[in-house]
């Protein structure tokens, strides 16, 4: 077991996926980068842009349990946790598991419920755990949330909190399809496809394979350098005029924790610089918080980065 | 000193005339300056290089300096002998500098603690220092002064003049420096672009360069030259040393009972010929011009013929050992070639000299071919020219890492990379895989490859690009796959950890060297053939065309005539009654003349001026009062009769004078109008037609109107037109001027005879361009061409493109954020408003809304989007960000609050509490902005 197999098998669990959601490269490959790095991914887009279908396919591929929960204002914690409910039979109090016990949770539009309930998933992502009623209980793994927010919609939703945002490895952004792309799905719908019925995917892996290709991407060589370059991009976030807070040490080591994994898909068993650029976007984006001047004034976070990245200098000694 | 033979005008100049004068003083006399330049600037060259490789460049530049403030002293004797003399002994230069050696040593060691000086002032004295002492070669050389009145006598020279001097002092100190840094920087891309040649070291990173030291002394001699000139006008200005050398020129004159010369330099110092043209050498000069100048157009003529040639060959049986263009003559005329053998015949007559051999060239090949070779000539055409395009666009990309990430064991790494040249990369390379340090040259090799790319336009080298980045943008596909496996072998060693092998290396040498040198060769081989076909196939021959006019003015000099071109357009003739002026012939088929210029000439001519016009009398000025007569491709016999003044006995001498007769290829003739002279100029019967004029004061008519040339069938072909106080002698075609037509037996005696007409032996022949005035703009220019319309047109067509795109493609203009300052005036000023009409009540409730919208915008996050605030809140953040007491702003608040619940007009008291949070509300202003 070795880089050769993380890199095949994450070839075809990036190919089985992209069999049933097309045109959604970018976002396939933050999810199952995300998998394999022990992270957690926030996708924000229009509705209709097959967030849902992502997460649901990406439970399918890895082999994994897959449960969704709906957000809504009136959602409660427990109905994420669990809870404890008395049994009349035995006269105790029985531990009835919320749909938080899986290995790849859909948290749907996340921001449609009050902060209360949000924070209910922080000790889930953070400690891969959850308490009820003082008693703790460990998740499976792997573990993975997978929110989805819609950006258009602000009324009846409520913001995440920077704690909240922070434990997420990415925040990817969906987008329109172009037309060719969008012909390509409308095309597959004519020829039968259902989006709810995945029962024809099969699976690539399953879960102890996810959680060995944790263990080979943990031993990616990152050098002293690469680690420089990375803490070097996230320092200048909170140097940045624009920016009025930067990111946080766990960005960086999300950072590392991603170019690991990309590295190790590509077969290689060290990082390199082209393996931690691709991914300072979808870490840093949401861990960043502009100034009003800057938002007034239309830049966004990734025009922020963007900058950033080009004035870091790659670390080289030729050139 | 010869003072007759004078080459240089002593005129006053400004510094750029003598800049340019001194270029072209040198480029004439080369020779001598080469002879020079060999036996004091190679010894010097030598000696500094070897100082510099033995101790160091600062050492060795400082040598060169030494020895080019010695040497340039004997460039400023030989500069000041070539004035006077068309040759200079370069031995004599090197005595008389050398023995004046130990007082040149002084000077310039005086110079040198006057720079030392300065620059310790930072070099701004010497602006003055540099100004007063810059003549001081020049009295000690050519004045011989000794130094203590060189140095009285070298500033007096400046201080007339010190402006201009300075302007020198700048100008030269710069010149070697500049020549310094264009030799270091043009040699190295000739060497390593062109010959692929390993430069040597650039003068940036070593301090000094062989190249630029070559430079440097290369300079020198058209330094010390100008520095001589300007001398030598300052001179002039404020001694009138022309005067001097004027009136010691006429001593001379007098002492040697030499020639009589009004000019001192400027004229050529040949003579005004007494005699006229001689028909019956006319001949004999023919021959002779043609054995001295080995014309091709007889035995070698250029082919194909032009159609110009080709009309001339009915000439070529009749010139003796004309075989060459008999030959070409009887080749397939043009008539029956297809039209793309008769494209590429135009093409070749067409065409600039420069490319006219690849033309004929390609007139030989079958026709496919020459469709093939033209497809490829503009295929490479249009590569070179994108790819132009493309790195103009890209513009100077490379930019060297201002900075760099911080690196581990950064100590333990190569030096820092100085240097941005591919070729010194391998090499360094190179070195560094033979010493074993394999991880240095991948990354040296890494780097010679992105710099070549990087020149070519492939990549942009920018210190924010990763490795894969610039695999993935490279436009250049051939480079991609070796760049990548080149980065792929960096990339182990570099952030693997993972030792590179020697096979390693050596495969990203072999593929770095790929990048660096393979392509570029490639493009060279594909390239070369256009240059080389281009400009060395055959070098331009003289007189291989039989249309050519090479023979007319060398045949006139044979003769004894003084013959010159003119060096300015024809619009500029100077009217003048001058006997001894020259007369201008113009070859109207090969010098249009514009209207302005034929304006010009009417003037000119009826001022004194006498113009020999040959061509299509239609082409000439109407003033002239000729008209084209008949115009046929058949040969014809030309007659010219010279009256013969008396004792003068020459070719067929008949009752009124002698007859020549010639003959025409293609037979033209005029019509004449009545003479224009003015009254008490008109011609007197029977006059020599012939006679020179020499003396100053001739005003009288030179010859009379008539015919002097007829053809066969009577019709005139040449005249003679008095207008004005000057005459025109017209030519009904230019045949008798070209190659073929003058070396026709007898034409040139029929020429010669019309040529005598003119009564001058000083003649000037217009080139093509001189007849058309220069444009007093670009635009007027493009008008006289004849693209009045299409830049009409073009400017339409921008304005309407930038109408329909250009708008659309201007950058739009962010709108500009909201005024937050400017709405709260708003509010302060509604609210004023509303007070003066008594509606307190309705200002504070609309000032407290405002205030609450506000304070929702900046309490925090997560707390202010559900209406859950309750009063506190907002009295508690009024407190926390205003500074006022939290109780006050509590009460402040609750009582705002509760009067916007309240319904009537209000009272004092609203305004009041207005008053008090609009206090509130300007401390959280001041404190926050």
């Amino acid at each position: 077991m070795d880089i050769s197999y993380f890199r095949e098998t994450f070839l075809r669990i990036k190919a089985r996926m992209a069999e049933v959601v097309v045109g959604q490269d970018a976002a396939i490959d933050g999810m199952i980068v995300a998998l394999l790095a022990k992270g957690h991914v926030l996708i924000e887009g229009s509705p209709g842009l097959g967030k849902t279908l992502a997460a649901r396919a990406l439970g399918v591929v890895s082999g994994s349990s897959f449960k969704r929960i709906q957000f809504t204002p009136d959602l409660m914690p427990s109905d994420i946790t669990g809870s404890n409910v008395y049994s009349r039979d035995t006269s105790t109090f029985r531990f009835v598991a919320g749909p938080i016990f899986a290995h790849v949770v859909l948290a749907d539009e996340i921001n449609r419920a009050p902060a209360k309930t949000q924070s209910a998933l922080l000790e889930a992502m953070q400690d891969q755990q959850v308490t009820v009623d003082g008693t703790s209980r460990p998740l499976a793994s792997p573990f993975m949330v997978v929110a989805t927010q819609n950006p258009l919609e602000s009324h009846g939703t409520y913001p995440l909190p920077e704690a909240q945002l922070d434990r997420f490895l990415f925040k990817l952004l969906v987008g329109h399809p172009p037309p060719d792309i969008e012909r390509t799905i409308v095309r597959q719908h004519a020829q039968g496809f259902d989006p709810t019925d995945l029962g024809k995917l099969r699976p690539i892996a399953t879960p102890d394979d996810i959680v060995r290709m944790h263990a080979i991407a943990d031993t990616v060589r990152i050098d002293d350098a690469v680690v420089d370059y990375i803490v070097d991009v996230v320092r200048r976030t909170r140097e940045d005029r624009a920016i009025e807070v930067g990111a946080s040490p766990r960005a960086s080591i999300a950072m590392m924790r991603a170019a690991r994994v990309v590295a190790a898909s590509e077969g290689r068993a060290f990082v390199t610089p082209d393996d931690v650029k691709p991914m300072a976007a979808p870490v840093l984006r949401h861990r960043l918080m502009l100034h009003a001047d800057a938002q007034l004034q239309g830049v966004t976070a990734d025009d922020r980065i963007e900058e950033i990245l080009r004035a870091v200098p790659v670390p080289r000694l030729a050139g | 000193m010869d003072l007759m033979q004078a080459r240089v005008a002593f005129r006053e100049r400004s510094l750029l005339d003598v800049v340019d004068l001194a270029v072209r003083f040198l480029a004439a006399n080369a020779k001598p300056y080469a002879l020079l330049a060999a036996s004091t600037i190679v010894p010097a060259f030598a000696v500094c290089w070897g100082v510099a490789r033995a101790a160091g460049w600062i050492f060795g530049w400082i040598a060169a300096l030494v020895l080019a403030s010695l040497v340039d002293a004997s460039f400023v004797e030989l500069a000041s002998k070539l004035v006077f003399s068309q040759q200079a002994s370069i031995r004599d230069a090197i005595r008389t500098t050398a023995a004046l050696l130990p007082r040149l040593l002084l000077v310039r060691a005086l110079q040198g603690v006057g720079l030392a000086f300065s620059l310790v002032l930072g070099g701004v004295p010497w602006l003055w220092l540099g100004s007063i002492f810059l003549f001081l070669p020049e009295v000690v050389v050519l004045e011989r002064s000794r130094v203590p009145a060189a140095c009285g006598r070298a500033p007096g020279l400046a201080m007339v003049r010190l402006g201009a001097v300075t302007a020198a002092v700048i100008l030269l100190s710069v010149l070697p420096v500049g020549a310094a840094l264009v030799a270091d920087v043009a040699g190295r891309e000739i060497l390593e672009t062109l010959l692929e040649i390993r430069p040597p070291k650039s003068m940036f990173t070593e301090g000094g360069s062989a190249l630029a030291l070559l430079g440097f002394w290369l300079a020198l001699p058209l330094r010390a030259t100008a520095r001589f000139f300007v001398y030598l006008d300052v001179r002039t200005r404020i001694e009138g040393w022309d005067i001097q050398t004027r009136f010691a020129a006429l001593a001379a004159r007098a002492a040697a009972a030499l020639l009589a010369l009004g000019v001192l330099v400027m004229l050529p110092a040949r003579t005004a010929h007494a005699a006229p043209l001689d028909p019956a050498k006319a001949e004999t000069a023919v021959d002779a011009t043609m054995r001295a100048r080995g014309y091709a157009f007889c035995r070698d003529p250029e082919k194909p013929l032009s159609e110009a040639g080709r009309a001339l060959c009915p000439h070529a049986d009749a010139i003796p050992d004309c075989e060459g263009l008999r030959k070409a003559c009887s080749d397939v005329p043009d008539d029956e070639l297809s039209w793309l053998k008769r494209f590429s015949h135009w093409l070749a007559a067409h065409a600039p000299s420069w490319l006219r051999d690849v033309f004929m060239v390609l007139a030989k090949l079958p026709g496919f071919a020459f469709l093939a070779a033209v497809g490829v000539a503009i295929v490479v055409a249009v590569i070179a020219v994108v790819r132009s395009v493309r790195a103009m666009r890209r513009g100077p990309s490379f930019q060297a890492p201002a900075e760099r990430a911080p690196l581990r064991n950064r100590e333990e790494k190569p030096a820092p990379l100085v240097t941005t040249d591919e070729e010194a990369l391998l090499a360094q390379a190179g070195d560094r895989a033979r010493q074993g340090e394999n991880d240095a040259a991948l990354q040296l090799y890494l780097a010679a490859a992105l710099r070549a790319l990087d020149r070519r336009g492939a990549v942009r080298w920018a210190r924010d690009r990763t490795n894969g980045e610039y695999v993935r943008s490279c436009l250049e596909a051939p480079s991609r796959e070796p760049l990548r496996a080149i980065v792929r072998e960096v990339d182990h060693a570099q952030f693997g950890r993972i030792p590179a092998t020697e096979t390693a290396v050596t495969r990203a040498a072999a593929l770095a060297s790929g990048i660096v040198r393979w392509t570029p060769a490639v493009l060279l081989v594909l390239i070369l053939p256009a240059i080389a076909g281009c400009s060395s196939l055959h070098a331009p021959r003289a007189g291989a065309d039989p249309a050519g006019q090479d023979l007319f003015v060398p045949w006139l000099r044979q003769q004894g005539m003084d013959v010159a071109f003119l060096d300015a357009p024809l619009e500029d003739l100077e009217a003048t009654r001058d006997g001894r002026s020259r007369a201008v012939v113009i070859d109207a088929e090969t010098t249009p003349l514009d209207d302005e210029t034929k304006t010009h000439l009417e003037t000119w001519v009826a001022s004194g001026g006498t113009l020999v016009l040959a061509g299509a009398p239609a082409t000439w000025p109407k003033a002239f009062g000729a008209k084209d007569g008949h115009c046929e491709r058949t040969a014809q016999n030309v007659t010219a009769r010279m009256t013969l003044a008396s004792g003068q006995t020459t070719g067929q001498t008949s009752a009124d004078g002698a007859s020549f007769t010639g003959n025409l290829a293609r037979a033209a003739s005029m019509k004449l109008a009545p003479a224009t002279a003015e009254p008490g100029h008109a011609a007197s019967e029977g006059s020599a037609g012939a006679e020179v004029n020499d003396d100053e004061d001739d005003d009288d008519v030179r010859a009379d109107s008539g015919t002097v040339a007829w053809l066969e069938d009577g019709s005139t072909y040449a005249a003679v037109q008095p207008i004005g106080h000057g005459a025109v002698i017209g030519i009904a075609s230019d045949e008798l001027l070209t190659n073929a037509g003058l070396a026709r037996p007898g034409n040139a005696a029929v020429l010669a005879t019309v040529l005598a007409y003119a009564g001058r032996s000083r003649f000037a022949v217009a080139e093509p361009e001189d007849g058309s005035a220069p444009a007093s703009s670009p635009i007027a220019a493009l008008i006289r061409s004849g693209l009045g319309l299409a830049l009409l047109q073009a400017a339409v067509a921008a304005a309407l493109l930038f109408a329909a795109a250009g708008v659309r493609m201007v950058a739009p203009r962010p709108t500009a954020p909201p005024s937050r300052r400017g709405f709260v005036e708003h509010i302060v000023a509604a609210g004023a408003l509303y007070a003066t009409a008594g509606a307190a009540r309705h200002v504070l409730t609309a000032y407290t809304r405002f205030l609450e919208q506000r304070l929702r915008a900046q309490m925090p996050r997560g707390t202010t989007r559900n209406g859950t605030q309750d009063g506190a809140d907002f009295a508690a953040f009024l407190s926390a960000r205003s500074g006022f007491p939290a109780a006050e702003c509590a009460n402040l608040w609750s009582r705002a609050v509760a009067a916007t619940h309240t319904a009537g007009q209000g009272n004092a008291e609203d305004l009041r509490i207005l008053q008090s949070l609009y206090e509130v509300h300007s401390a959280i202003a001041r404190r926050d902005p």
